[in-house]
């Protein structure tokens, strides 16, 4: 069987690792876009940082080169379904299945002075490099999601002067509730960060290089602007093809990761996926999530028939040494009939829990991730909280899930 | 050739701790209990101790979760292992396992497991106790396990074992 | 600094100012940790004369410098400040896990000194160290404010004293966790004069080994010695409860204020089958592979519900045999004494001195507000919350008591102290040993647990050559194995006679002793049979670095006892106080009273044996200048 698979990331390689594993005799092709090996983007604010050379950014693989072949720089032209076949660089390439894992792209609104130079996004190992050619001194990041905020960091602690703007009235706004948010920004700016929140960026300013930054309510001059405001899937080949797309935006699968045409799969953050805890349309834009879709696409390119139960939110973060996670949904994402949420805040550490009609809907830490991982996979199997505590008081089950001691203490 | 693993029972183990301590020092060089792959939790209503280690999963979801794919299974041994070059000690493993058996070792700043120190576990040698032993999977200990599962999850636990994190 | 965490924490409570002394090279070598450091610290920083309760006072928290390795039973920190109690030297030792948590936090020890205005506790957590304000726990019991602060500092181990130690009851005692404590010499009245409630400590930094490879393989060789010993078996099984029997059988016993030796019933009350029938599962001391400790669970009765760590022969004496209580009473009473924060020795010391005063009409009921008798668990318990609380006529029993008998015309003669510090457990009347003699000696005042014969035995109670000897009661071997230099093991050890010379055995024995609270493991039989200063020595070497032999090792321990002696003698100490109290010279028991004048004369050997003026019991000159005091 001849595999080709779109996109050299994680959803990609998995794909690739997967059906090495299951299937000797497969033939696979992985066209990657980028001229450069495999590397891991969740990195390159460790990168910048410096914490990190530029080649641990590049992964270890047990792709065997005489099973798979790697072609770098081959962007796809265009897919042809009724000819099961790509073409790409100049080339027409025939497949039996194919794979789409062609990701996603940061997006900078439609504003004047994005052309700039100065104006940065963190997508790609390139990307780097050019900010720290730049060498800027003074920065503004648009946008306070999981990158925005690492961003800042990192570049907080090479030295440089950072102000975060952030459009909606809390930081991180998709990923915490307000109080942790809250807890998270105190340690941010106690740091000697700038945030803005509930302001947007209206232009950037400079002659002929990035000098400034007006929003709705101030003008900050800076030398480069960092956005991390927004991603857009790269579903443009399956849209000219004929893939049906979602709602949402990204390319639509079923349970089975089957796209609209039958031999065409997809997986990664090029997809529309399903939240594993409500069962809606979803975008779950994370490394994990790839892979996990990347191994049911593969399996099922390969005759199974295994379904993927949904996608779960999860990041895990550290804002100057305090370890911050989140999970799930958050509460204005959640109906407030029958919603309990569990608060709990120490000295340095803090915890959210909601759970709605007997099911953990949404985890939320910061500063300690101590029993997450159990709390977690009671989320994830929908088990009752009920449980949890007949497990703590039976000696005998507990004998035998010793872990769940630690989640103990949420439900004094 | 199925993996042995590290057992531990509840009723010989009296909490002294050294298990911890020689896991410390074997690995860093240091002594200090945050640094063990093997932590021992005391139920202080009970003064009962357990301890939590990495169960060598078969379908790890640690290796799965790895933002940096630094996590993978040893060929020939199958002992779920790291290239902690790589890691960049983001902790998403520790939220993936559902064991709390991943420690963050403070030091490197990355995240470790329990290596079975290569096939002689060093805890094992230095339990005064033999609370901790080293067998392979699927004796008395394992039966009862998966009985006390069955009947709370509905499912075994070599079920959970073989978590394959799929969900993502 | 290998081994050592390098640093001291030095708390000033009056200013509320916390400074970090850096642990000097001379001091970690001259005198080892644990007890040793307590000692040139509180000789250097305490006026003569300071009031024990006042703020001059100083209370110093040390770790046994092996604490942190996997050696056996390597758990153990001192405290040390001036006795309320004695006036003298106070200090106490315990196990469990602060001692691993302090050092990892990054100190080998704590100087309190001053006085708080208002309750306070002291947090160490990582690099943060705050002095906190405790209102929310003060006038709680010890288990109550362990939970409100673990709710509130989640991981952390806490030391912390009761009501007990809020009423500076002057046998208060310091409570480790809920189950262990530093009880004896009023170290609880200290830290509760100094409005220190709590300390709370968490810390994960680590300690580096020199050599951590050696380090490793000697604690390996350890455990192998240790459970090799002949004692080791049936510690394991049964603690000291192995001890309670025999005592019994030496009329030994503190029976009824040491008005008798021993009880008809003692065996059903406190044979070791009590632990099988009450002891739910062992507990072990960080490091520690004989895990001695049992939880005692009573399911039925009166007590049922009490859960603690008991089955301890000290305790079980007091309040079983002393004041006369069952089993069950016994056990629950260390409960109490755990939450109020109160020794376990001196407190059932003292509620069985008011008894006798009730028995002989000194005190009555209007006194005291009940009645009183041995063996009536409910007047005991009254009595020991009213001590505690320092209401009623608990409040002048709380003085200990030497100064509680000045109450009362006659008291004196039931007064059983030695140096103000309450006489616990063993009648010399009954059995004399170098357990007995010890309580002499000991730094500590009326104490049993500083100066015990490294192997004891249990089958042999004689006393020989007026008081002298006593019998050795082994065979060749466990002579032979006894790590002491040859030439003193001959001196102290007659084979042939089967015979040890009391004198010079106490000295071998006070300075092993003190060299395990200054290396920080436990007392126990099993690892007195078998560790001895050479593989101490040893470790030692391999974890700091440091070379150091056993002799050399042996006296920073006689180092550090000379300097408490001489501390004690700076107080006030003189050398008639080393006195038994005048019940054991004159009241019959079973047949024995104790020969005052002989045993001036074996106190005179063993002055001689330690290098004192045999008249006044005072370190020598040319001692001090040997030691280099």
């Amino acid at each position: 069987m001849r595999i080709i698979i779109i996109g050299n990331g994680a959803a990609g390689n998995q794909a690739a690792q997967t059906i090495q594993d299951y299937d000797p005799e497969a033939e696979i092709t992985i066209l990657g876009a980028e001229s450069i090996p495999f590397y891991s983007a969740c990195a390159l604010p460790d990168y910048l940082a410096g914490w990190i050379k530029r080649d641990q950014l590049f992964l270890r693989s047990s792709l065997e080169r005489n099973r798979v072949e790697i072609r770098l720089g081959q962007a796809v032209e265009d897919i042809k379904p009724d000819r099961q076949a790509v073409s790409a660089g100049g080339e027409l390439l025939f497949y039996d299945r194919l794979i789409i894992a062609s990701g996603s792209r940061p997006v900078l609104p439609n504003i004047p002075g994005t052309g700039l130079p100065g104006n940065f996004v963190i997508k790609s190992v390139y990307d780097i490099d050019r900010i720290l050619s730049h060498n800027p001194r003074r920065i503004v990041v648009i946008g306070s999601g999981n990158i925005g905020i690492e961003a800042a960091e990192a570049l907080a602690s090479r030295g440089c002067q950072v102000s975060i703007i952030e459009m909606m009235p809390r930081i991180m706004p998709r990923l915490f509730d307000e109080q942790p948010a809250m807890l998270i920004r105190n340690i941010l700016e106690e740091n000697g960060i700038e945030i803005h929140t509930g302001e947007k960026a209206r232009e950037v300013i400079g002659k002929n290089k990035v000098e400034g930054l007006i929003t709705d309510c101030r003008r900050i001059s800076c030398d480069a602007v960092i956005w991390a405001a927004g991603v857009r899937q790269n579903t443009e080949l399956a849209r000219a093809a004929g893939i049906e797309i979602g709602g949402l935006g990204g390319i639509k699968v079923d349970s089975q990761m089957k796209t609209s045409h039958p031999a065409i799969y997809a997986c990664g953050d090029c997809i529309e996926t399903s939240d594993l805890l409500t069962g809606k349309p979803a975008l779950c834009l994370l490394w994990s999530c790839a892979k996990a879709q990347a191994e049911v696409a593969a399996r099922n390119c390969l005759g199974e028939e295994i379904v993927y139960p949904g996608a779960l939110k999860l990041i895990a973060e550290e804002a100057y040494g305090k370890p911050c996670m989140a999970a799930g949904l958050l509460e204005e994402e959640l109906d407030r009939t029958g919603l309990k949420i569990i608060e709990k805040e120490t000295e340095n550490t803090y915890h959210r829990i909601l759970i709605k009609n007997e099911r953990i809907m949404g985890i939320q830490a910061v500063g300690s991730m101590e029993a997450m991982g159990p709390l977690l996979y009671f989320m994830k199997k929908m088990i009752a909280p009920s449980e949890i505590k007949r497990i703590i008081n039976s000696p005998a089950l507990l004998r035998n899930m010793p872990w769940m001691l630690a989640i103990d203490k949420y439900w004094q | 050739m199925k993996q042995k693993r590290l057992y531990h029972n509840t009723s010989l183990c009296d909490g002294c701790g050294l298990c911890q301590l020689v896991c410390a020092l074997e690995h860093c060089g240091q002594w200090n209990h945050y640094q063990s792959r093997i932590k021992i939790v005391n139920d202080r209503e009970r003064e009962a101790f357990y301890a939590v280690c990495c169960t060598q999963c078969e379908e790890a979801p640690c290796i799965l979760t790895c933002l940096m794919n630094t996590i993978y299974k040893q060929p020939g041994s199958d002992i779920t292992v790291r290239d902690l070059y790589h890691c960049i000690g983001c902790r998403a493993c520790e939220l993936a396992c559902p064991f709390d058996a991943a420690v963050f070792d403070v030091i490197q700043e990355k995240v470790v497991n329990c290596d079975l120190c290569g096939g002689r576990p060093l805890c094992v040698e230095y339990c005064p106790n033999h609370a901790l032993t080293y067998d392979y999977p699927g004796d008395q200990a394992d039966k009862k396990r998966n009985q006390a599962a069955l009947q709370r999850f509905g499912t075994s636990l070599f079920e959970v074992f073989k978590f394959s994190g799929k969900e993502g | 600094m290998f081994g050592y965490a390098g640093k001291m924490l030095e708390v000033y409570l009056s200013t509320q100012k916390i400074k970090t002394r850096k642990l000097e090279p001379d001091l970690a070598r001259d005198y080892i940790g644990g007890i040793g450091f307590n000692a040139r610290i509180l000789y250097d920083e305490i006026p003569a004369g300071a009031d024990p309760l006042g703020p001059d006072n100083v209370l110093v928290f040390s770790v046994g410098c092996l604490v942190g390795t996997p050696f056996p039973t390597a758990s153990r920190m001192e405290v040390s400040a001036k006795s309320p109690a004695s006036n003298g030297f106070g200090s106490s030792n315990s196990g469990a896990f602060l001692g691993l948590r302090l050092k990892c936090a990054g100190y080998d020890g704590m100087i309190i000194k001053g006085q708080a205005q208002k309750p306070v506790y002291l947090l160490i957590e990582e690099d943060t160290i705050e002095i906190k304000e405790a209102s929310f726990i003060w006038g709680k019991d010890a288990w109550e404010s362990i939970d409100l602060l673990r709710a509130r500092h989640y991981g952390a181990e806490i030391i912390l004293i009761g009501q007990a130690g809020e009423n500076l009851v002057r046998f208060a005692s310091i409570e480790n966790g809920y189950y262990d404590g530093f009880g004896r010499t009023g170290m609880g009245a200290v830290m509760g004069s100094k409005k220190l409630k709590a300390v709370v400590v968490r810390g994960s930094k680590p300690i580096v080994p020199a050599d951590p490879q050696g380090v490793l393989e000697l604690s390996a060789k350890g455990q192998k010695l240790i459970k090799s010993a002949s004692s080791y078996q049936a510690f394991c099984a049964y603690g000291t409860m192995n001890a309670t029997i025999p005592y019994g059988g030496f009329n030994a016993l503190s029976v009824h204020n040491y008005s008798r030796g021993t009880l008809p019933d003692w065996k059903q009350k406190a044979g070791r089958q009590i632990v099988d029938i009450y002891g739910s599962r062992h507990i072990a001391c960080q490091s520690c592979i004989i895990a001695c400790g049992h939880l005692a669970e009573i399911n039925e009765g009166k007590y049922a519900g009490t859960l603690v760590k008991d089955m301890e022969i000290t305790p079980t004496v007091s309040y079983s045999s002393n004041v006369g209580l069952s089993t069950e009473a016994s056990i629950k009473s260390s409960e109490l004494c755990q939450r109020y924060g109160i020794d376990m020795s001196s407190s059932g010391s003292v509620i069985a001195f008011a008894m006798e005063l009730y028995q002989k009409g000194i005190i009555n009921k209007d006194d005291v507000g009940y009645e009183l008798a041995f063996g009536d668990d409910d007047a005991a318990f009254a009595l020991l919350r009213d001590i505690s609380l320092r209401q009623g006529i608990g409040d002048i029993l709380a003085e200990g008591v030497k100064r509680a008998a000045e109450h009362w015309p006659g008291a004196d003669d039931y007064a059983i102290h030695v140096k103000g510090v309450e006489v616990p457990m063993i009648d010399p009347r009954g059995r004399w040993s170098t357990w007995t003699l010890g309580m002499l000696t000991n730094i500590r005042g009326g104490d049993h647990l500083r100066c015990r014969n490294p192997v004891e035995n249990l089958r042999y109670n004689e006393n020989l050559y007026h008081y002298q000897k006593e019998r050795f009661g082994f065979k060749k071997p466990m002579y032979e194995r006894l790590d002491m230099p040859e030439k003193l093991k001959s001196a102290a050890i007659d084979l042939e006679s089967d015979t040890v010379d009391i004198a010079i055995m106490s000295k071998w024995a006070e300075d092993l002793i003190n060299l395990y609270n200054s290396v920080g493991i436990c007392i126990r039989p099993p690892v007195m049979e078998t560790i001895g200063p050479t593989l101490l020595a040893e470790i030692y070497t391999r974890m700091t670095g440091i070379p150091m032999s056993p002799d050399e090792l042996m006296m920073g321990s006689e180092r550090a006892w000379n300097l408490m002696k001489l501390f004690n003698i700076r107080h006030g100490e003189v050398a008639g106080d080393s006195k038994f109290p005048r019940r054991f010279y004159r009241e019959l028991q079973s047949g024995n009273i104790v020969d005052e004048d002989k045993v001036q004369a074996v106190l005179e050997q063993y002055w001689q044996a330690r290098g004192w003026d045999p008249g006044t019991g005072h370190p020598l000159p040319e001692t001090e200048k040997r030691l280099g005091i």
